[in-house]
């Protein structure tokens, strides 16, 4: 990824080498450019994009609207009811609520009144101006008119007769127009991103709104009665009086502040898109491992505890929640007394529950499940994929072929090499930008008593099957059921 | 709408009104859990909520809950994620406990009950808790009152009568309560009328529910901390409450280490285990112990607690009755309801509030009332009418020093209030404000009419009793107690006993069998008879100090007394046993006092019937509480004409009068406690005595006693018994310290009196331990005026030699 802020390199190449012997280079490619400027306006978001964006949207609805993360005091909130809200279906419309659907209802009118009639300031100019026709003069033409020879007025005047004046000249090139026209522009990026995602949606109000939203955001800036204002050379961040005041700019500047807020954000966020993807697997994982208790068939499945999750009000490296949230500890086994405890835990640090834990770091995993039975402790890391831009849309039987490989050879390496812990295998949950298919299949692959679970998701948790038995087949592989 | 909730430490009980099926919601081992950054708060209404992997550190609300009771500033600690420690009050956390477990707290009107032991500054502790999470339409109630609401709702019609007593035994308080409530009438309703508690001393009670259960839950842990704290509070609290309670309960499961093992509360040897707990429990050893102190009859005696709900009234009176477990919550909800009807739910008594001030015209210190110590209808607030005017700000200063006593408390308190100096000397208003359950007084200074702007822009300054002290003062209002001793527990007199036990096991012996006592031939009645020996005290066998012997001897010597004495000198040797005379007498001098016209008669030893002064003597001598004394001083007032003074059935009793009232007082602590306004009546006639037994100063007596320049032998001792009187009569500033203030019309006649009126007398010989160089009227007048010194009442310690 790139290292600093403004780096537009693509990828990357990593030389390895034994002896001065060329052994591989690795190509390390990052998400695709950010999209910037009018120069991307027009052409089609990719597939990543539309992808990243929807993330960035589930995201931002988990940790604004459910987590209520960026109130000075956030509520208690626990995995059931994040999940239920996730899911939930409150209104008939087919596609998402959103910002741009809000703007859509509120800044039509004032846009639309702004570019017919923007605020006008009358600018003075000192120019030379026919003597009969002087209104105004200040020191400065005093001066000048002191400075020419001559004695008597028509002398000074020279042979074109004109004088320097103060003349003024009507003007709309103002920080209040250049705002509403940025605005009509970060207008219709918003809004082509959100047509683009919900190509396939149907009827719906929103979208039509949005669509509303979208041809007039292309038609205000081109109307001859802005044809005068500038650009802005970088987003507003100091609004003037009329921004603040005026009915019309005060409910431009309000829409527009979000926009650039949420612009900025996923300017921020475009950087760490593994991160974000991490926070969403987290999810994913909460909700498989919750529906599985559900539907266990252990004798004794206790959720002992409810956890409580937290988001920051801003993100950490491209994460949001915290760490160390996911649900549990679960009791399950077939009687009370051959009951084993299973635990969900980061793969970040995994010996804050016991140090015995501590090994499985060698896993490099994101998340873990444990299951605790007597002296023997059972593993399973999770593994957040995101795949390169290019390969993504793929994810082809190669690919999977691929990483299967290189994960059951890494913990077939790390079992040989534990002393507490046997893994039973691996979960993988790669992010899917494959615009064709919403979650992508499961592939199973077993070798030598390991096996591996790939799954592809998209961002959005109601669209994730509950009813699919591969889906909680490797917490039954992890804890016997 | 109004909620109710009944703290019992590990159950939280909820009952709102308006529910529909009326119902109390039960809430188990509520505990909270601690935030891991600063913007999230403490989770109180889930007890399986966790916010990390490994177990952490949570209060459990019942900790928080005692802590009001046990240590106010006890901190809870624990660690953000950030690694910087945390902490908060554990009394501060009690609110959002609260408002997190029921909502409806923050809009509805909200009782919670509370212990009757609950001091004043927690009660303002628990109110500041709650209005920071938002609850601001609180009321406090005592539990005993909600118990007593919710037995009296549910007594058959006609049970309970005004006057009669209820006995409340509470096991679910922070710390086990025993509380007599007396019933009272307002409005043609009967009410329970809390008295002010009196502590119990420590150590505390040991049958608390709360106890009981954390023994329980220690025993079955067998030594491991970690598992009785996750019995007691947490997800399994409600399995193991229930198993506690003898109630149906499952399996639990808890937490060691990274895996988690079951324990069966239905096994055989976990209920073992309780039952060796709860088999220390015993509610008949209860009931004697309480029975002690609290006697006299109750109409019921209501037990309350999930130890006595198990063991059952089986064995106890009829008239006991065990209440059940949201009793407390019911008799929360009816005082709800019918405050926000506006009816009269219970009456409280307030504890007097009393500020010192200087008298500049009299040079005399005086308690004035901010708080009169009245019985106050509950959820209402009683205010000073009309607020005091006597007080100035001083130019300059800049603190406004208050010397206050509170009627429960002898000692006096200072408080400092920092004010805004006045730029002139200003008049200020004092105004004072109580409420029942809620907290300290409220006291308030403000500049009067046309002085509002001495504080400056601030209009009212608040008394603020943070900054209260003790603080000795440097006068004394009134005399101790001054207990007379008798041989026996002076001397710790073998003999005595001896000689007690012989008549005992004799019945042949009479009080006029001559004894040999420290190698003098002696009758028993001399024995029995106050003397002195030398330059010793004057002592009977018996003092009114009360002595460890075995009642079966004094019962015997009583009986001999009644049997073998048939003269007046049958009451003479009664009153010599003091406090120790026999039930019969007693009963017998009470029945008299109570009489409208009772016979003093007695055979004089001539066969003639006689008025006995040994009548009038004996509640001098036998009295000894407040409520003996109380009908001794009704006696006296209802056989006193208007204006007059007490001469039943002749003049010759007065004198004897006197000098009962004055030995009550100096003999006894309880008798101070006698209604005040019975008190100020007896008072009033000591200022006609004084005003009209000395007007005819023509008698020759006096003629007489002229001549030798002093006053007649008979009327000196009235005037020192009078005198008397009156000083040991300021003992009831102990606990009304507005009584007989300086510049009050009766104490200004007193002053008169004293100054004026009688004569002046010498100091009794032997009375004080110290040679005194004025008279007795000096002495008495610098207690009145209150001005003694320490000296002064260093004095009086030679009291207990003399007079007896």
């Amino acid at each position: 990824m790139p290292a600093l802020e403004g780096d537009s390199a693509y990828g990357e190449g990593v030389e390895l080498y034994e002896r001065d012997v060329l052994l591989e280079v690795l190509k390390l490619s990052y998400p695709g450019r950010y999209p910037v400027g009018d120069s991307d306006a027009e052409s089609e978001p990719s597939t990543y994009e539309v992808f990243f964006d929807e993330l960035l949207n589930e995201t931002l609805f988990l940790v604004r609207q459910v987590l209520k993360a960026d109130l000075p005091r956030s509520p208690a909130t626990y995995w059931s009811s994040i999940l239920a809200d996730l899911r939930a279906k409150t209104d008939s419309d087919p596609a998402r609520h959103s910002l741009v659907v809000d703007l859509a209802k509120t800044l039509m009118e004032p846009l639309e009144h702004v570019t017919s009639h923007p605020k006008r300031m009358l600018k003075r100019i000192r120019d030379q101006q026919r003597v009969q026709l002087v209104q105004e003069i200040d020191t400065h033409c005093l001066i000048d008119l002191a400075r020419r020879p001559g004695s008597t007025m028509p002398e000074k005047a020279g042979p074109k007769q004109r004088v320097m004046a103060v003349t003024r000249h009507e003007n709309i090139d103002l920080l209040e127009n250049r705002v509403a026209r940025h605005c009509c522009e970060l207008l219709r990026r918003a809004a082509g991103r959100y047509l683009h995602s919900h190509q396939r949606v149907g009827r719906s109000e929103r979208k039509q709104q949005v669509e509303k939203l979208f041809r007039n955001s292309k038609r205000w800036p081109s109307k001859p009665t802005v044809s005068g204002v500038g650009r802005l050379l970088s987003p507003c961040r100091q609004p003037n009086y009329a921004l603040l005041q005026n009915i019309h700019y005060s409910r431009i500047w309000d829409g527009y502040s979000k926009l650039v807020r949420n612009e900025e954000l996923r300017d921020g966020l475009w950087r760490w898109p593994r991160r974000l993807w991490m926070d969403r697997v987290g999810v994913y994982v909460a909700d498989t491992v919750l529906s599985w208790a559900e539907r266990s068939r252990h004798a004794v499945c206790i959720n002992t505890a409810d956890r409580l999750v937290q988001a920051s009000h801003r993100h950490e490296c491209g994460a949001w929640l915290s760490s160390d949230i996911m649900p549990g500890p679960f009791i399950v086994g077939m009687s009370s007394a051959e009951a084993g405890t299973l635990h969900i835990i980061d793969g970040r640090h995994p010996g804050v529950i016991d140090a015995k834990f501590g090994e499985t770091s060698l896993l490099c995993s994101d998340f873990l499940a444990f299951l605790v039975k007597g002296s023997v402790i059972r593993a399973l890391p999770i593994y957040a994929i995101w795949p390169s831009p290019c390969e993504a849309p793929g994810l082809d039987k190669a690919w999977w072929e691929r990483i299967v490989g290189d994960v059951l050879e890494s913990i077939a390496l790390f079992n040989r090499r534990a002393k507490h812990v046997v893994a039973v295998g691996a979960l993988l949950v790669h992010g899917s930008w494959d615009a064709s298919s919403r979650n992508g299949p499961w592939h199973t692959a077993t070798r030598d008593d390991l096996t591996c679970w790939q799954t592809a998701l998209r961002p959005d948790a109601s669209s994730w099957p509950t009813d699919i038995a591969d889906r909680y087949r490797p917490f039954d592989v992890l804890t016997g059921g | 709408m109004n909620v109710a909730i009944d703290v019992a430490g590990d159950v939280l009980r909820f009952r709102e009104a308006n529910s529909t099926l009326g119902t109390t919601q039960e809430l188990f081992g509520v505990a909270g859990v601690p935030p891991r950054i600063s913007r999230e708060s403490f989770v109180w209404n889930n007890t399986k909520a966790v916010r990390s992997s490994i177990p952490k550190v949570v209060i459990s609300f019942a900790d928080a809950w005692f802590a009001l009771s046990d240590s106010e500033l006890a901190s809870f600690q624990w660690e953000y994620d950030s690694g910087i420690p945390g902490s908060r009050i554990r009394t501060s956390v009690i609110g959002e406990a609260l408002v997190q477990n029921s909502p409806s707290v923050r809009q509805a009107k909200t009782v919670i009950a509370v212990d009757n032991f609950l001091h004043e500054e927690q009660q303002e502790l628990l109110l500041q808790s709650l209005g920071a999470a938002g609850a601001n339409d609180i009321e406090l109630l005592w539990r005993p009152i909600a118990l007593a609401l919710a037995f009296m709702d549910s007594a058959v019609r006609g049970r309970l009568r005004k006057g009669d007593r209820l006995l409340v035994i509470d096991a679910e308080s922070s710390y086990p309560e025993v509380t007599c409530i007396e019933i009272s009438e307002q409005e043609g309703r009967l009410l329970p009328l809390r008295s002010t508690p009196i502590q119990q001393a420590d150590p505390r009670l040991p049958w608390g529910g709360h106890a009981i259960r954390r023994r329980i839950a220690e025993k079955i842990a067998s030594g491991n901390t970690d598992l009785a704290a996750q019995l007691l509070a947490g997800p399994m609290a409600e399995q193991f409450i229930a198993f506690t309670e003898a109630r149906a309960c499952t399996e639990v499961w808890y937490r060691d280490g990274a895996q988690h093992h079951a324990i069966s509360l239905s096994s055989r040897e976990t209920r073992e285990k309780r039952d060796q707990v709860m088999s220390t429990v015993s509610m008949g050893a209860i009931r004697a112990a309480v029975a002690e102190q609290f006697p006299g009859s109750m109409a019921a005696v209501l037990w309350h607690g999930w130890p006595f709900r198990i063991l059952g009234n089986q064995g106890l009176p009829q008239h006991d009755e065990v209440l059940p477990a949201d009793a407390v919550a019911r008799g929360a909800d009816l005082y709800g309801m019918r405050l926000l009807a506006g009816e009269p739910a219970y009456l409280d008594t307030l504890p007097g509030l009393y500020i010192l001030s200087h008298i500049k015209e009299i040079a005399a210190n005086a308690f004035f009332p901010l708080v009169a110590p009245t019985h106050q209808p509950g959820g209402t607030i009683w205010r000073l009418e009309p607020p005091l005017t006597r007080f100035d700000a001083k130019m300059g200063v800049s603190n406004f020093t208050a010397v206050v006593r509170r009627s429960d408390d002898p000692r006096c308190r200072k408080v400092v209030t920092p004010i805004p100096p006045p730029a002139r000397d200003t008049p200020v208003l004092v105004r004072a404000e109580m409420r029942p359950a809620h907290g300290r007084a409220r006291v308030t200074i403000e500049g009067q009419e046309g002085y509002e702007d001495v504080f400056g822009e601030r209009r009212v300054v608040e008394i603020d009793w943070k900054t209260s002290e003790p603080f000795e003062l440097p006068f004394h209002y009134a005399p101790a107690v001054y207990p007379v001793r008798g041989r026996i527990l002076d001397d710790d007199d073998p003999e005595g006993r001896e000689l007690l036990r012989q008549l005992a096991e004799h019945p042949e012996m009479t009080l006029d069998t001559s004894v040999n006592y420290h190698g003098r031939e002696l009758r028993l009645w001399q024995i029995l008879t106050p003397r002195s020996e030398g330059d010793g005290p004057t002592r009977g066998l018996f003092g009114s100090a009360p002595v460890n012997i075995n009642p079966k001897l004094i019962a015997a010597l009583a009986d001999r007394i009644d049997q073998t004495v048939h003269s007046q000198n049958r009451v003479k040797y009664h009153n010599y046993l003091f406090q120790h005379a026999s039930p019969n007498f007693v009963e017998e001098l009470c029945g008299k006092l109570a009489k409208d016209s009772p016979s003093f008669d007695e055979d004089d030893g001539y066969g003639r019937m006689r008025p006995s002064w040994n009548w009038a003597i004996a509640p001098g001598r036998v009295l000894h509480t407040a409520d003996q004394f109380d009908l001794f001083l009704r006696f006296i007032v209802r056989h006193t004409k208007a204006g007059s003074y007490t001469a039943y059935p002749d003049h010759s009793f007065t004198q004897h009068y006197l000098w009962s009232v004055m030995r009550c007082l100096c003999y006894h602590t309880d008798t101070a406690r006698v209604p005040v306004n019975t008190a100020l009546k007896a008072t009033e006639i000591l200022a006609n005595y004084m005003e009209q037994a000395w007007k005819d100063k023509s008698h020759w007596e006096f003629a007489m006693a002229a001549k030798q320049g002093g006053i007649p032998k008979q009327k000196e001792k009235e005037a020192k018994y009078v005198l008397c009187a009156i000083l040991f009569m300021l003992r009831l500033r102990d606990g009304r310290a507005d009584f007989l203030q300086p510049g009050d019309p009766l104490c200004e006649r007193l002053r008169h009196a004293i100054v004026e009126t009688i004569p002046k007398v010498n100091y009794p010989k032997k009375m004080f331990a110290v040679p005194m160089k004025d008279r007795l009227n000096d002495y008495v007048l610098r207690f009145l005026m209150q001005t003694a010194s320490v000296e002064d009442f260093k004095a009086l310690e030679g009291l207990t030699t003399s007079m007896a």
